[in-house]
């Protein structure tokens, strides 16, 4: 195979576009062909620094959609009927998500659907803590929690917090926040859920959602509008992780950089 | 929360790979968040609706290099010079942010083009081909070039030979 077409086989790689058997063929060749497992390794090194390069200013789009400077006057009718519009869609989604399991207490395998919701969409606007490391020491001691690193899935810890079930047991809060709208948050707190450390998955909505015990303490953890298969994989990484309590293992963290690669942004 | 508002980063990452200025990055982008919303046909797929965002982005910023007159060259012909597409021989450690973000100021249009849609707005091959007009194949073609011609940049941005120093160092 011509050289071009190898490094353009490589590129379709990294960026998820090969097939099962195209996949598997290169990984089939990357293990006889030092050269080319070197090659994948720097495409994945490049496209990180270049998702990582940009660093995107807050766009909101109220803000956005209400911004006017004296020479786009003409603009501001189309702005506030834009606006409404997103006041009015943004309404019947909060209704739509939250609504119900706020009016009848609903809930899933113990789990406060609302409660769970409200969380995670509370800490939408925080940046990542620049003392990360600070918070995390004695928050992870209080509750003897593992919170995993996720970096291979490009996800960073975004917020770290304290919050209160609906029983009044405090629940640790992490959450992370990717690079293409993708927001999970972590919930760890001392109710009791299926014990074993079996998973229990459910869906509400576009909310997607796994619970496990894993010893005293129950987790939860969510995600809207994120690829299930991404997910899934995930949240069993974040399971096995805070049972065994070990760091995430190199077969895991590129499995993780793949499906990341294959699936699409979020869309809550 | 509206659709748009799910894309609101990425749309900016196309854009300042297009325009290179975050005033005129963000400017783009709230452009494409009016229009789209207030247009009357909207693509109900989401894959439609993302390459069609994307699209409209793209047209406000060819609408802004003619208003302003600026030069562009992301409808001239590919220049037939290729990257040499060898093995890359560069040190690994030397793809980071900082240097990847030096070398991507220094990279073409077309190229910066394909690397935000690919890299930046994370779409598809086949969304990346609609946004473009050009088939998917072509897509394949230039999103290797690109990287190529990046990781050419890389290397040469940080790769300083040094000259055997000869003699004896002067005495202070």
């Amino acid at each position: 195979m011509a050289r071009k077409q190898t490094f353009e086989r490589s590129n379709a790689f990294a960026d998820g576009e090969l097939d099962r058997q195209g996949r598997s063929d290169v990984l089939k060749d990357a293990a006889e062909d030092p050269r080319l497992a070197r090659e994948l390794s720097n495409l994945e090194r490049l496209k990180s620094a270049i998702s990582d390069s940009v660093d995107a200013p807050d766009m909101n789009l109220a803000a956005m959609t209400g911004k006017h400077g004296g020479h786009r006057s003409w603009r501001r009718p189309v702005m506030a009927m834009a606006a409404c519009l997103v006041l009015f869609v943004a309404a019947g989604l909060a209704w739509s998500v939250i609504g119900p399991g706020v009016g009848s207490g609903r809930s899933n395998h113990g789990v406060p659907v609302a409660w769970a919701i409200a969380v995670h969409n509370s800490w939408v606007k925080e940046d990542a803590p620049s003392q990360t490391r600070a918070i995390l020491r004695p928050a992870n001691a209080r509750l003897n929690a593992h919170v995993p690193d996720l970096s291979a899935a490009k996800l960073h810890i975004a917020h770290i917090g304290e919050s209160r079930t609906l029983d009044g047991l405090p629940a640790m809060v992490i959450g992370y926040r990717g690079t293409r709208g993708c927001r999970i948050t972590l919930l760890i707190d001392g109710s009791p859920a299926e014990p074993g450390g079996k998973a229990i998955f459910f869906k509400v909505d576009k909310l997607i959602a796994m619970v496990w015990q894993a010893g005293s303490l129950r987790h939860v953890i969510l995600a809207e509008g994120m690829a299930e298969a991404r997910f899934r994989l995930i949240a069993e990484t974040v399971r096995r992780t805070s049972l065994e309590r070990l760091p995430v293992d190199d077969a895991t963290r590129m499995a993780l950089a793949r499906s990341r690669a294959k699936s699409p942004p979020c869309a809550a | 929360m509206h659709r748009i508002e799910n894309y609101l980063t990425r749309l900016y990452g196309y854009a300042i790979s297009l325009a290179r200025d975050p005033e005129t990055a963000k400017d783009l982008v709230q452009q494409c968040a009016v229009k789209s919303l207030a247009a009357k046909s909207v693509p109900t797929d989401e894959s439609a609706y993302r390459a069609w965002l994307f699209v409209i982005l793209r047209n406000s910023f060819l609408d802004h290099v003619r208003r302003n007159r600026l030069t562009d060259d992301l409808f001239e012909p590919e220049r037939p010079d290729e990257p040499s597409m060898e093995y890359w021989q560069g040190d690994e450690r030397l793809i980071n942010v900082l240097n990847v973000k030096q070398a991507m100021a220094r990279l073409r249009p077309r190229d910066r083009e394909i690397i935000g849609l690919v890299d930046l707005a994370g779409l598809s091959y086949a969304e990346a081909s609609k946004v473009m007009e050009v088939p998917t194949g072509t897509v394949m073609s230039r999103i290797s070039r690109a990287r190529a011609r990046l990781l050419d940049l890389v290397d040469e941005s940080n790769v300083e030979k040094l000259e055997p120093r000869s003699g004896r160092l002067k005495k202070l």
